[in-house]
């Protein structure tokens, strides 16, 4: 509300400069000027007011929920303490325990991250029928605990999301489409929430006599 | 006259540079530089399996994520032999006749893709899916909501698969000296 009644004291200026600028006949190269950057400014800000309507618009059905269930406004009162991060993964056995190192360990958020999986993990999110469930999800991690990053980690073999590597003809390829998926996912995500850091993670697994091993590969 | 249309010119480049920098605060958290984790697990023979035959279902909820995954893989010793499905209030919306549907297709996923015969649901106390604690009125009323609808989701998921084992759990923080720890119940 505030940038907007922002908009609104700044346009009223706006056009008190305007008229200001028409009475003064005096001095006619200064009114030129003037009134060009006037003219400017205002569209900007005209520019600025659609934007933000557009933007609230998106939000408002969102907002309308949570205020109808009034529910979660208690809840925001309590707390205090938030979490990092969120990270959304696939539930596929194989990588749980590597995940969870990775995530632990490597990255170091222990007890400090969401953790979301779900099976096929952003596959979810790029298919219609289930984006809005699964935007509604994250949402819940972004706006009860104040996530500040978001951390998406696909695998290669994943039966659920891709019918596994053996669907496609090479493990380029696989790599090839998962990459696009993630990255159309990050650009998704961006529109809904600016304000998260987005990091992309590939897992490849290789079995090599009694030992596993993983890696995990960042995407830019 | 000049130096009035100044001031408000002023004001008006002011206010447009305030409104910018409201519209975009980007977080200032540092960022994360770890590319390229090589991770490397020994696996003994005996433990090898191609399949799993447990599937978790938990809330993704960041103050029991690791002592879920604690528990999960020592205290029921299923490491490496679960699929780990982590949605917010992890059954609730399973529970929500509106999103029933697409819950179950998930959980028919994992449990036709795998040899699924034992389920594991963890719910926990204070769940942002609920609303948190507030939302119920009091300890009691929260624990007997979240314990019925654990039990509604084992009989749904009973009646769709006979043969599944299904264990439900419900988790609590506690705060011991310094320390919090989580609390396991095993609802009956």
């Amino acid at each position: 509300m505030c940038p907007l009644s922002l908009t609104y004291l700044s346009f009223t200026e706006c056009l008190s400069a305007a008229e200001h600028v028409l009475t003064m006949k005096n001095t006619p190269k200064i009114v030129k000027i003037t009134g060009v950057v006037v003219s400017l400014l205002l569209l900007i800000v005209v520019g600025f007011i659609v934007a933000q309507t557009s933007l609230a618009s998106e939000d408002s059905s969102e907002n309308g929920e949570t205020t109808k269930n009034g529910k979660y406004s208690k809840f925001f009162d309590e707390k205090t303490v938030w979490c990092d991060a969120l990270v959304i993964t696939c539930n596929d056995f194989r990588f749980t325990t590597a995940t969870q190192e990775f995530v632990n360990n490597r990255m170091g958020l222990k007890g400090n991250y969401d953790y979301l999986s779900i099976p096929g993990a952003i596959r979810n999110l790029l298919d219609s029928n289930t984006r809005n469930t699964v935007l509604k999800n994250f949402g819940i991690s972004v706006r009860l605990h104040h996530v500040k990053r978001l951390i998406i980690i696909a695998h290669q073999d994943c039966r659920i999301g891709y019918g596994g590597s053996t669907n496609f003809p090479a493990l380029s390829d696989e790599y090839d489409a998962i990459c696009t998926d993630l990255k159309k996912a990050r650009k998704l995500l961006r529109i809904r929430f600016p304000h998260l850091k987005i990091y992309l993670y590939y897992g490849t697994v290789l079995c090599k006599d009694h030992q596993r091993i993983y890696n995990f590969k960042q995407i830019l | 006259m000049g130096k009035n249309v100044k001031a408000v010119f002023f004001t008006l480049v002011l206010s447009l540079i305030v409104f910018a920098g409201c519209a975009n605060t980007k977080s200032t958290s540092p960022d994360l530089l770890v590319d390229n984790q090589q991770i490397i697990t020994t696996v003994n023979e005996e433990s090898l399996r191609s399949d799993c035959d447990t599937l978790v279902i938990t809330c993704i909820d960041y103050r029991f994520a690791s002592a879920n995954q604690d528990f999960i893989n020592e205290t029921l010793k299923l490491k490496d032999n679960y699929d780990h499905i982590s949605i917010p209030g992890s059954i609730f919306n399973f529970i929500n006749p509106e999103t029933r549907e697409l819950v179950f297709s998930k959980f028919a996923l994992s449990v036709s893709f795998h040899l699924i015969n034992r389920v594991v649901i963890i719910s926990h106390k204070d769940c942002g899916a609920y609303g948190g604690s507030v939302s119920f009125g009091s300890e009691l009323s929260e624990y007997e909501t979240i314990c019925s609808d654990l039990r509604k989701a084992r009989s749904l998921l009973i009646e769709k698969y006979p043969t599944l084992d299904v264990a439900i759990f419900f988790e609590t923080l506690q705060q011991d000296d310094d320390k919090t720890k989580v609390n396991f119940e095993k609802i009956p």
